[in-house]
């Protein structure tokens, strides 16, 4: 199924005064498609996707997903910027959570729980609550929770930001690989932008608050990708056309 | 090595709070045996121990522990049970809460001995009135508690609960509380040492059974050995709680 995003606005009250953070927003995300948003920080991105995933109501404008589906499949599921584990329970049990409201057998949920696991290489890491996982494994555990109901949109909140390069370089190339394999389709926020360009087939550049976009930039290179994407000159010419789109 | 002999002894906390208590009995003990202290006020603690390892062997503490037992039992039942429920309901709905809060917030500040008199009046002497005070003296911390642990949870896993398409229910019984655990269990440790403030205060007042009434009627006769031996059964009792929560405490996820 497609996402579609059609003018929308979004405004907070603070003070008694209305402050606009999206203005007029519309674009799609394709069955299979990996789109990045980016822009500086505080532009409203995550608002935009808590909007998309129907946790904060918008002004005007329209979210809606368009395609025939199984009605039973989760339209989206998000990995939030917070994390927002639970820390009561542990790696396996955060992964199944969705799959307990989907009203799955216990039997079944644990094995594909596991199987959700052992994707994002945390197997035998089964029984760790979050506070005695690192940075990386915990947004492991986080992207495996929301990917386990299969959504047919999965969102993603600056996974990244919190991690150590070199974490966030391994956990770049397994989502690659992980997303491209599934064909899910992602719409991903960061403002990292090599990751962006990495990852993504199209890039959608927004502007100060009220976030609006300013451009949209497609990646034209298939996917999976691997490192010597990232050491091309085509790479680096992604990466100026965005550098000076956002100074 | 005499540093590790010296670590030996005193780097475990265990040892020096046990070699503390024994030293502190022992004084109590010279002291008594060598009539610094009148045996009378301050009988000596092997005195103490006697008389209720005494009234253990004759049988004759049973049946009030029994019934002190089954007071403070059903009384923390209660009040626990309707603190949480009270609290829970609060905390989650903003009308609930406006319509609970001002009265509960009306009623908080009163000593819950002063309520005593009024309980026996309207349910008479026997076991009603004092399960009654100590359900009302544990309802409230249980209740507070409660309802700052709800009020606390971050709203961002109810956010993850819904994007997981979590029902209300779900939201209230696997988010809001297991988050709100551990701040109702501290509620239920300040309720049990109400609770048994009030147990011993309830049967003092009209009474014919029960360690309060153990105690006070020891008292009277000046049978300060008895006495002291009832307040070391409540102070075994307050422990008891406190060990039983600590294990509670223990087992959940957030320590
Ligand atoms: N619940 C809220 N109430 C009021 N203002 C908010 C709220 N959430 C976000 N904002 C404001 O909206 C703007 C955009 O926030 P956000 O979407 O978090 O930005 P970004 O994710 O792009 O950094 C910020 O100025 C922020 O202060
Ligand atoms: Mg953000």
């Amino acid at each position: 199924m497609k996402l579609v995003v059609e003018g929308l606005c979004k405004s907070y009250q603070r003070d008694g005064t209305k402050v606009l953070v999206l203005e007029g927003l519309s674009f799609e995300v394709n069955q299979g498609e990996f789109v990045s948003i980016v822009g500086p920080s505080g532009c409203g991105k995550s608002t935009l996707l808590k909007c998309i995933a129907g946790l904060e109501g918008s002004d005007e404008g329209l979210v809606s997903y368009q395609g025939n589906g199984d009605s039973q499949r989760p339209l989206c599921s998000i990995v939030f910027q917070e994390l927002a584990l639970f820390p009561w329970r542990s790696a396996l049990k955060n992964i199944t959570f969705g799959l307990e409201e989907l009203r799955i057998p216990k039997r079944e949920r644990e094995r594909i729980g596991r199987k959700y696991l052992e994707m994002m290489r945390l197997g035998g890491f089964e029984s760790f609550r979050p506070k005695e996982l690192s940075g990386g494994m915990k947004q492991r555990v986080a992207i495996a929770r929301a990917m386990a109901v299969e959504p047919y949109l999965l969102v993603m909140d600056e996974p990244m930001a919190s991690l150590d390069a070199i974490t966030a370089q391994r956990l770049q190339m397994d989502l690659m690989e992980i997303i491209s394999q599934k064909g899910q389709s992602v719409l991903y926020v960061t403002h990292n932008i090599p990751e962006a360009v990495f990852l993504s087939d199209r890039v959608i550049v927004l502007t100060e608050r009220p976030g609006r976009i300013k451009e949209e930039v497609r990646i034209e290179e298939s996917r999976p990708r691997d490192l010597a994407f990232k050491l091309s000159s085509k790479f680096v010419g992604y990466l100026e056309r965005l550098w000076k789109l956002l100074s | 090595m005499e540093a590790t002999l010296l670590k030996g002894i005193f780097g475990s906390r265990k040892a020096v709070s046990a070699l503390s208590l024994l030293a502190f009995l022992s004084l109590w003990e010279v002291g008594s045996k060598t009539g610094i202290l009148s045996p009378v006020f301050l009988p000596a603690p092997s005195g103490v121990i006697l008389v209720l390892l005494d009234m253990i062997s004759s049988g004759e503490l049973w049946p009030h522990l029994f019934l002190s037992l089954k007071r403070i039992f059903w009384g923390m039942l209660i009040g626990v049970g309707l603190g949480w429920i009270v609290g829970m309901a609060t905390g989650l709905s903003p009308v609930i809460g406006a319509v609970l809060n001002p009265i509960l917030a009306c009623l908080y500040p009163i000593p819950k001995v002063a309520i005593l008199p009024l309980l026996i009046l309207y349910l008479g002497i026997g076991e009603a009135s004092k399960v009654g005070v100590i359900s009302i003296g544990v309802f409230f911390p249980v209740f507070i508690n409660t309802r700052s642990g709800v009020k606390g949870v971050d709203s961002i896993w109810i956010l993850a609960a819904r994007s997981l398409g979590a029902s209300t229910m779900s939201i209230w019984f696997k988010v809001v509380l297991p988050a709100s655990l551990s701040y109702f269990l501290s509620g239920v440790r300040l309720g049990s040492g109400i609770a048994l403030l009030l147990l011993v205060t309830s049967e003092m007042i009209g009474a014919n059974s029960g360690i309060g009434y153990l105690i006070l009627s020891s008292a009277d006769l000046m049978l300060t050995d008895r006495l002291l031996a009832g307040i070391l059964i409540t102070s075994l009792l307050g422990l008891l709680f406190s060990y039983t929560l600590d294990l509670l405490e223990k087992r959940l996820p957030f320590n």
